[in-house]
């Protein structure tokens, strides 16, 4: 039983090193090992035990056609039996008989059968890098605003790390596949000149599974990645006006009556941040419990830059509009909204820019607005409470004040 | 040397190309042909036989004229002469060089 158990080797050299490759595998006979069939994605070689005797093992390129059945037989008419392919790359055949020619005699028809195969590696890793890097670009296109905004919010601070590294990989992946090519050619260029095959030195590897090395650097590769996507930066706290850069007005402050049906302690809450480009960042929700009750929220961001702030707010401006379409259009939100208008500009003295929307919340009438003064950027939405001209002047007055942090 | 990449023909693909000069042959009787003639001095692999004979029939040296079930006959084109002829006066040329200089 133990004799037909197959023997399982790691390639000691890349495929591409033909003469390499051959020496270990005629190596491999004289101890015994005769080759049953090569994985290559495994990256391991499988032989059956039997007495050690000379056996010959060639590479031969393979040309237009895969598994051309012909050349197999052809092959086998003259000594050299098929034993196992590399996919798109090259056909295995051996020989016991001392006296058969070798598989290719002439090294330049060598190097002609390579050609083709140099053709096919060079597409296979055009294919390789431009696949994932349209994919890449598609992704950063589709949340290109998303991904401007992270880069001065710095919500997500690991986000462009993780596409960096992405960005690596795909160049360290275009670098070898360009070094493979540059290999090939050069030993086609050795072929030309008449020369004999050397080959190259031997990589030490480990006879472990496949598997025990590329699942666990795949796993700690995709759970960092995911971590580093997912990690968020702001701090969620419960909402104390107090605590934030200016004395922003909360509910109560915007309205003119007393509001009783409020309880704000349930739904209300902030969150802060900080970024180089943007060094405050504040956003706090104030609402009333459940559907159909006045709502607050407030985006504010001071940042560190005119430029930054013209940018920000774009991007910003943009993000609310959208949300705001989003739940014109949707019914079964708690946040859904009717009779949206869409942001038109507005003149006010002292403001650089402000835009103004109106809607209706669940029967309230609702606002919003976005301006931007000099470095500061504010947002705003409000339902079923203070009008647009009582809300605009409590937050600009807020503004004016010195920050209390 | 039009047809061909670079360079004069090897040994192999000089006789490979002459064994069709007297008719149409398959790859063992070319094989064959090859051996008997250069008396076992040029070997010729299969990997270099049918490698050749694929580079020969895309550079229009040689054409297909039957095929046997796995046996493919082919026969040498007037392009396929014309290098051949190219590679005899070049090789011709070499030998009379060389015995000018010994004399």
């Amino acid at each position: 039983m133990k004799r037909n158990k197959l023997v399982k080797k790691p390639l000691p050299c890349s495929i591409f090193d033909i003469q390499g490759l051959q020496d270990w595998l005629d190596g491999m006979a004289l101890q015994g090992l005769f080759l049953e069939r090569l994985s290559y994605h495994n990256d391991r070689a499988f032989f059956r035990r039997g007495e050690p005797r000379p056996v010959r093992y060639r590479l031969d390129p393979v040309g237009e056609h895969w598994n051309d059945v012909e050349r197999k037989e052809n092959y086998a008419q003259m000594g050299w039996e098929f034993v196992d392919a590399i996919p798109r790359t090259f056909y295995l055949f051996s020989c016991d008989d001392p006296e058969v020619p070798e598989l290719h005699s002439d090294p330049a028809t060598l190097s002609y059968a390579l050609k083709t195969l140099v053709r096919r590696q060079r597409q296979d890793n055009m294919l390789l890098v431009l696949a994932p890097t349209t994919l890449l670009a598609f992704l950063l296109l589709a949340n290109w605003n998303e991904f401007c905004a992270n880069l001065l919010l710095w919500e997500h601070p690991f986000q462009p790390l993780v596409i960096l590294f992405l960005v690596g990989l795909l160049l360290a992946l275009a670098v070898y596949g360009m070094y493979q090519v540059i290999r090939l050619n050069k030993l086609r260029r050795t072929l030309d000149d008449g020369l004999p095959l050397q080959a190259g030195r031997r990589h030490w590897r480990p006879n472990l599974p496949y598997l025990a090395i590329f699942l666990p650097v795949t796993l700690l590769i995709n759970l960092l990645s995911s971590l580093a996507m997912n990690y968020v930066a702001m701090e969620f706290l419960d909402l104390d006006l107090s605590a934030l850069s200016h004395p922003w007005p909360g509910l109560a402050q915007m309205e003119t009556a007393p509001l009783p049906a409020l309880r704000p302690e349930h739904y209300s809450y902030m969150t802060v941040n900080r970024s180089p480009a943007v060094p405050v960042q504040e956003h706090y929700t104030d609402r009333g419990a459940g559907f159909g009750k006045p709502l607050l929220k407030v985006w504010y961001y001071q940042a560190a830059s005119p430029s930054a702030a013209r940018r920000l707010y774009h991007l910003k401006r943009k993000e609310l509009e959208k949300d705001l379409k989003h739940y014109n259009d949707t019914s079964n939100s708690s946040e859904s909204i009717t009779g949206l208008t869409p942001f038109v500009p507005m003149e006010y003295p002292g403001l650089d820019v402000l835009e103004t929307a109106s809607y209706r919340y669940s029967g309230l009438d609702g606002w919003a607005l976005a301006l931007r003064r000099g470095n500061d950027v504010l947002l705003v939405r409000c339902a079923g409470s203070a009008p647009l001209e009582r809300g605009l002047a409590l937050l600009l007055d807020a503004l004016g004040e010195e920050e209390v942090l | 040397m039009a047809g061909r990449e670079k360079g004069p023909l090897t040994e192999p693909m000089y006789y490979v190309l002459m064994s069709f000069l007297r008719r149409e042959r398959c790859g063992t009787e070319i094989t064959g042909f090859v051996e008997e003639k250069t008396q076992g001095r040029v070997k010729l692999g299969p990997g270099t036989l049918y490698t050749l004979l694929a580079k020969f029939q895309e550079e229009g040296l040689i054409a297909e004229t039957g095929v046997d079930g796995r046996k493919r006959t082919y026969r040498i084109t007037d392009k396929g002469l014309a290098v051949f002829q190219e590679e005899l006066e070049r090789l011709r040329a070499c030998v009379t060089d060389g015995e000018e200089e010994r004399q």
